[in-house]
């Protein structure tokens, strides 16, 4: 015991000795430690935001979507279009706990003598269909409330129209008038934002209004049927198979995409991961050159020291005590390294999260911090500094104390 | 002592410590390829992008409906760009020939299965020239069809129903009626030829019954056309017809160029966040020739005081170390180069061969191999700065005592 005291004492002492050499080595370590962090802790801050909206939209609803491969809501592509009826015919199966929908286009927006073009949203308006499909829109209301049942022609906006869309510039208040397709309208809330600009665009209204002012018929662009957590996936099949009856075509052909939040979640987590990986690869090739650093200042010291070993080992330390006196000394750089630069990283990860705050006027992003990231990462630099040190402890343990003495 | 004894001095210096200037070195090199790959990269993904968009020539403008951006032109629009605007459009002055163009999503049969493809229309008169030269087809087999034949379509390369490659010459069902397929495009990696079915205006019209309704307009330009004032007039014309105010619009009008440049900012803001992270290892880098500059003034106290003591000037001394860790970051900078190219070949060989075309290139231009160079060499003298200083200021006396 007292030996692995004295081990630490010595790697310690040549360590204070040589101050300069030994911060700069160990600036080599915590800069990349600090990026390493900071990137993985954004990265799984970024991760549990995307599960928490996933969360609140809740883990027992099914997707429904129109399969038009170039996208726009309604084009016509030739499939059997999903249509408002759809969503009694779906909850008719049994399984089915509720089923709501939207549909939605872009209409003319006349505000106070400027006229803009935005897309509108049109809404169930019985109580349980609506209720199901607020939850889906996963944002709460930040001024006024939400759509009712009993609405007619009253709106909710989304965030981004108070600052920079349709009310630019505007002091609106709640009641105010606007037209949609020449239609009057007031507004009856404001959302929380959402994140994205096109999410936070929109303008939501009664789906029977909706179609007064679009002309739209029947057309319904996104289905969401709710079901039991547990039998989601057998759900999906027996709503894919019923409804490909219903519009009376084949299985194989259906013009509609139903999806699981766990299909969507592994796509975004796929993506999340790459985009992980390429940006910590890179900041991984920081800590591979702060290890060479850390291999180039224990070569440096092995030679510096030639005398001092050659003198322990003539009064007895074995190869392996002088293996472990450098490898403590290296590893120690590593480690006192990846302690600073976790409270770096750390820092400049609260760094960028006040800055997105501040730049998105919401705290989307929090960074994540885990004992887990903090221990691994103190056993990465840690390691990483004691394997730089392998090679040149090894060549120390090696010398000979003769030649060593003599070399002097 | 001049300039050349000092470069004998530095390299002596530099090879008598072989192990570590080679360690000081892999630190330099390894950032300086990273940077390099990810630059070359970056700009060849940005030729890439250019060339998709291209296609569409630079002395285009489009004009579509007002309306928010899902999917393809027109679809969710609430502006309508018809024949009317076409005749308005052609009596302005730089104007060449303005055309519409149709695309359209359907269902498309082939064999008994089917799939939603992409139509795109031929325009049928004096815009097939244009549209000919603009998109650049070139035909893999058979021919292009013209802008009036009906019951006729050619195809993109990568045209597939449920994994079926409708050949020359067969039959495919769109809308109820049957096509001929009378040609199939060259790939060209450009998702807007490869991927879409071209149809006659005139057999498109009737499929939908569009009634001089179209998803975009082409505006061609003459060649020594002003776009900017160009895209100006054609906004004032709209707008004056339509009797709308600025801000107002119901239409869009857009240039290749400002397609492009958008895409651009995109891919520069990524490159900047990429680079810049690679760039940390290069601050290490630096930091370790700092490192090894102070310990090799360290070492060599006693050379210094006996150059000193026998005549060399600070600045002389200044010079050597300044030299030595100069060409530490100069053949750093090199090797990285080296490897740095050989890294975004590899990606762009990988590329290549995962995809079979030639997409993204490599770019390499002059100023990434001087830059790189020239940076790595400042990084590895004003690294040196410090220790070399340090050495210049050394007392002959003092360092030969101890």
């Amino acid at each position: 015991m007292t030996l692995i005291k004295e081990y630490f004492q010595i790697a310690l002492r040549s360590l204070t000795r040589r101050r300069l050499r030994s911060w700069l080595t160990m600036i080599g370590i915590f800069i990349g430690i600090a990026a390493v962090v900071s990137l993985i802790s954004l990265g799984q801050g970024m991760r549990s935001a995307v599960y928490d909206t996933f969360e609140r939209m809740g883990s027992d609803k099914l997707m429904i979507t129109p399969k038009t491969q170039f996208g726009p809501p309604g084009a016509n592509t030739g499939y059997v279009p999903l249509v408002e009826s759809d969503l009694d015919f779906l909850e008719g199966i049994s399984g089915v706990q509720a089923v709501s929908g939207y549909v939605m286009s872009s209409a003319r927006i006349e505000f106070q003598d400027s006229v803009r073009y935005y897309s509108v949203v049109g809404i169930p308006t019985e109580p349980e269909r609506l209720n199901l499909i607020i939850d889906i829109f996963a944002t709460d209301i930040a001024k006024g409330r939400n759509l009712e049942p009993g609405d007619t022609f009253a709106a909710v906006t989304g965030f981004y129209h108070n600052e920079r869309g349709l009310y630019a510039g505007k002091n609106i208040q709640l009641n105010n008038k606007f037209f949609i397709n020449d239609q009057k309208f007031y507004l009856a809330g404001v959302f929380e934002p959402i994140g994205s600009s096109q999410d936070d665009s929109m303008i939501i209204i009664p789906m029977d209004s909706f179609r007064k002012v679009t002309g739209i018929e029947d057309r319904i662009d996104f289905i969401v049927v709710q079901g039991d957590e547990e039998t989601l996936n057998d759900l999906a099949d027996v709503v894919t198979r019923s409804l490909a009856r219903h519009q009376g075509v084949n299985v194989d052909d259906v013009g509609f995409n139903v999806q699981t939040p766990e299909d969507l979640l592994s796509t975004l987590d796929t993506i999340l991961n790459i985009v992980q990986g390429v940006l910590i690869g890179i900041a991984l090739i920081s800590l591979f050159v702060g290890g060479i650093g850390v291999m180039n200042t224990m070569f440096t010291s092995v030679m510096e020291r030639n005398k001092e070993i050659g003198i322990m080992k003539a009064v007895g330390a074995k190869n392996s005590d002088i293996l472990y006196l450098f490898l403590i000394e290296s590893g120690l750089l590593g480690l006192v390294g990846g302690l600073i630069g976790i409270f770096l990283g750390v820092g400049f990860a609260k760094l960028v999260e006040i800055i997105s705050t501040q730049a998105l006027g919401k705290t989307f992003l929090v960074a994540h911090f885990s004992w887990g990231l903090f221990l691994g990462a103190l056993a990465f630099s840690f390691v990483l500094g004691a394997g730089a040190g392998t090679l040149p402890a090894v060549q120390a343990a090696k010398h000979k104390p003769a030649d060593t003495l003599r070399d002097e | 002592m001049n300039l050349k004894d000092m470069f004998k001095i530095a390299i002596g210096n530099l090879t008598h410590r072989r192990v570590r200037s080679w360690l000081t070195l892999i630190g330099i090199f390894a950032g300086i390829a990273a940077i390099v790959a990810l630059i070359s990269l970056g700009q060849g993904l940005e030729g890439a992008v250019t060339e998709q968009f291209a296609s569409l020539g630079v002395d285009v403008l489009s004009i579509q409906g007002a309306g928010n951006s899902f999917g393809p032109p027109g679809a969710t629009s609430v502006g309508k760009v018809t024949d009317h605007d076409i005749s308005l459009l052609k009596r302005i002055n730089g104007v060449k020939t303005v055309f519409g163009r149709q695309l359209m999503p359907a269902l498309v049969e082939y064999r008994g299965n089917s799939e939603a493809l992409f139509l795109a229309s031929i325009p049928s008169k004096e815009g097939v020239a244009v549209i000919r030269d603009i998109m650049d087809f070139d035909l893999e087999e058979g021919y292009l069809i013209s802008g009036t034949d009906k019951g006729k379509i050619t195809i993109g390369s990568k045209v597939e129903i449920d994994g079926l490659k409708p050949e020359v010459g067969s039959k495919v069902t769109i809308g109820g009626k049957e096509f001929e397929v009378v040609g199939i495009l060259k790939k060209k990696g450009n998702f807007m030829i490869d991927d879409s079915i071209l149809m006659s205006e005139v057999a498109m019209d009737e499929l939908f019954d569009l009634n001089g309704d179209y998803s975009l307009l082409v505006v061609a330009a003459e060649a020594d056309a002003d776009m900017v004032q160009l895209k100006d007039s054609v906004e004032r014309t709209l707008r004056r017809d339509r009797g709308q105010k600025v801000g107002e619009e119901d239409f869009v009008v857009s240039s290749p160029q400002e397609t492009i440049d958008s895409f651009k900012e995109i891919l520069t803001i990524v490159q900047i966040l990429l680079v810049g992270i690679a760039a940390i290892s290069l601050v290490v880098g630096a930091i370790g020739i700092l490192n090894t500059m102070y310990t090799a003034v360290l070492e060599r106290r006693k050379e210094i005081g006996i150059m000193k003591s026998i005549g060399a000037t600070n600045e002389q001394v200044l010079g050597i170390f300044l030299i030595e860790s100069g060409m530490l970051g100069l053949l750093g900078g090199f090797i990285g180069l080296v490897l740095g190219i050989m890294i975004s070949k590899g990606v762009e060989i990988g590329v290549k061969a995962a995809y079979d075309i030639a997409i993204l290139k490599a770019a390499l231009p002059w100023w990434l191999l001087v830059g790189a160079l020239l940076f790595s060499f400042v990084i590895g003298s004003l690294a040196g700065t410090l220790p070399a200083m340090q050495a210049s200021r050394m007392d002959p006396v003092e360092s030969l005592r101890k």
